[in-house]
């Protein structure tokens, strides 16, 4: 138990899949304009990281593994998170209407967004068993959605009351704003180990 | 030779397929929808089977909407025109879109699902950027059009007070700046001088300011919105003030106060249409003597009455 809660913690704070790793750039950039569409992209990354690594454990442990063809890995995952994610939206979309207006609209966004295989690497790499890839993908995609909510309400406020230079709008200031985020982040280096 | 992988790996994919074949059957169904496409040059109507994306149908229609991100909505550039039938907009494509193009129902092309009939139209300028690929010819007379049509809409903008900043006016907003510049506190007095000059700030002539001084436009707008005196809005020729301190209060300033409005028509703080006056309050002119007072410019009025109001204000008119 106590190892799944630095496992937690860890992915939440010092290796911050955002901040540390700099995976997911692509919507991190485009969709840090607004508060409130970066917190529907977090729930919709937190929702696919969390299923897609559930789903690619047993597929890698049970298949791939027994068959002695691991280094297929990356294409299987890729397969496997693209169709289920289009799988997810299609259900989603017939019966949970709600959902699908609140998260939903951002899945087909991040089917091949590089966070989600990270993070199904990352177990690998990292040898976890079933509980500790759900509980690291799970923090990965909090920590993931915390960066992105921190820099996106800094851009919100930042635009109501600074005046940036012309060629820092936009991603250049969304840049740097990271920069100085991933900074602070560092600061939690310390504080505990993955192996 | 080892062929485990490759057969493991084709038996993952027929799974995939099988499995989202059978979820497209079973869970997506729009049946056809017609869409029909309005350019500047042409109309088209097509039938599709619906649940697609908008922008891989005009793609397979040879319709090409220009788009750099692959319909991840990263990159706004597939910016089309839904005039009816495309739902709501999306969060994804809010922060694409400026509150003008919201109103007039611009999307994103790749974020528009097609599940019924769709209606759309796409601007012109996208029309003209297809029409220098495809005849790799750059026709200088279009560019030439647009510039004209935009600085017009600027101007239908600004309407009453377009001050574009000309030779003459930089003069003389350069000569303010140099009359105080190596005094301390240069700004606060500049911006006296330019309140003299102009009745209130012009914004291009604060962004002059700042460039000139090498001052962050954000601290030259933070002392000119700190004052009362200062005011970013054009004011009137006449400055009235209503004296709102105790005694004018209590002797009935407030009563003055709103027949002044009803009678020039506007609220504190606001300049008549004609620029004539401008109404505000103060909260003492130290005429406590002769409350309630009023004063315009720099003439003082005391004992004022409802019934005096009209004496005064033709004074100034």
């Amino acid at each position: 138990m106590g190892n799944l809660l630095t496992i937690f913690i860890a992915a939440v704070f010092t290796h911050n899949i955002a901040l540390t790793y700099l995976l997911g750039m692509c919507p991190f950039i485009a969709l840090s304009k607004s508060f409130k569409t970066a917190f529907g992209m977090g729930i919709a990354v937190i929702f696919v990281v969390t299923l897609t690594a559930a789903i690619n454990w047993p597929i890698y442990h049970l298949i791939l593994v027994p068959a002695g063809c691991e280094l297929i890995y990356y294409i299987v995952f890729i397969i496997v998170i693209a169709a289920s994610v289009q799988l997810v939206e299609m259900i989603m979309e017939k019966f949970f209407v709600v959902l699908q207006a609140s998260f939903g609209i951002f899945l087909p966004l991040i089917t091949v967004n590089c966070t989600v295989l990270a993070v199904s690497l990352f177990m690998v790499l990292r040898s976890y068993s079933y509980l500790a890839t759900i509980v690291f993908a799970f923090g990965s995609a909090v920590g993931w959605m915390l960066a992105i909510l921190i820099v996106a309400a800094i851009n919100e406020k930042l635009r109501l009351v600074s005046d940036i230079p012309k060629g820092l709008r936009g991603p250049g200031i969304i840049m740097i704003i990271a920069g100085i985020i991933a900074l602070a982040f560092l600061g939690f280096g310390g504080m505990v180990r993955i192996q | 030779m080892n062929f485990l992988p490759v057969i493991v790996m084709n038996g993952i994919l027929l799974v995939v397929t099988v499995l989202l074949t059978i979820a497209d059957r079973v869970l997506i169904n729009y049946g056809e929808c017609k869409i029909t496409v309005k350019q500047e040059d042409q109309e088209k109507e097509f039938v599709v089977e619906g649940g697609n994306y908008l922008i891989a149908d005009l793609t397979a229609n040879d319709i090409n909407v220009s788009s750099s991100c692959g319909g991840k909505a990263t990159c706004g550039y597939c910016k089309i025109k839904v005039l009816n039938g495309g739902g709501e907009i999306l969060p994804t494509e809010e922060i694409f879109m400026s509150r003008e193009e919201k109103h007039d129902n611009m999307r994103l092309a790749c974020q528009v699902k097609v599940k019924n009939d769709i209606n759309i139209y796409i601007p012109d300028y996208l029309t003209t950027i297809r029409n220098i690929v495809k005849n790799r010819s750059y026709d200088p007379k279009l560019r030439w059009i647009f510039n004209i049509t935009d600085l017009k809409k600027e101007a239908e903008d600004d309407e009453r007070f377009v001050t574009k900043l000309d030779k003459s006016e930089k003069s003389r907003v350069e000569e303010m700046v140099d009359a105080y510049r190596n005094t301390k506190g240069a700004l606060i007095f500049i911006l006296q001088e330019i309140d003299r000059t102009y009745g209130y700030f012009p914004e291009n002539v604060l962004w002059y300011v700042s460039q000139l001084m090498e001052l962050p436009f954000t601290h030259v707008f933070r002392v000119s919105t700190f004052y009362n005196a200062f005011s970013l809005k054009p004011r009137g020729k006449n400055i009235i003030r209503v004296c709102m301190g105790t005694s004018c209060y209590v002797k009935g300033g407030n009563k003055i106060l709103h027949s002044l409005e009803n009678k020039l028509g506007i609220k504190v703080g606001e300049t008549t249409k004609d620029l004539n006056f401008s109404l505000d309050t103060v909260n003492c002119i130290g005429c406590c003597g002769q409350s309630p007072a009023v004063s315009v410019n720099d003439d003082i009025y005391g004992y004022v009455k409802i019934s005096k109001v009209d004496d005064v204000l033709k004074k100034y008119k």
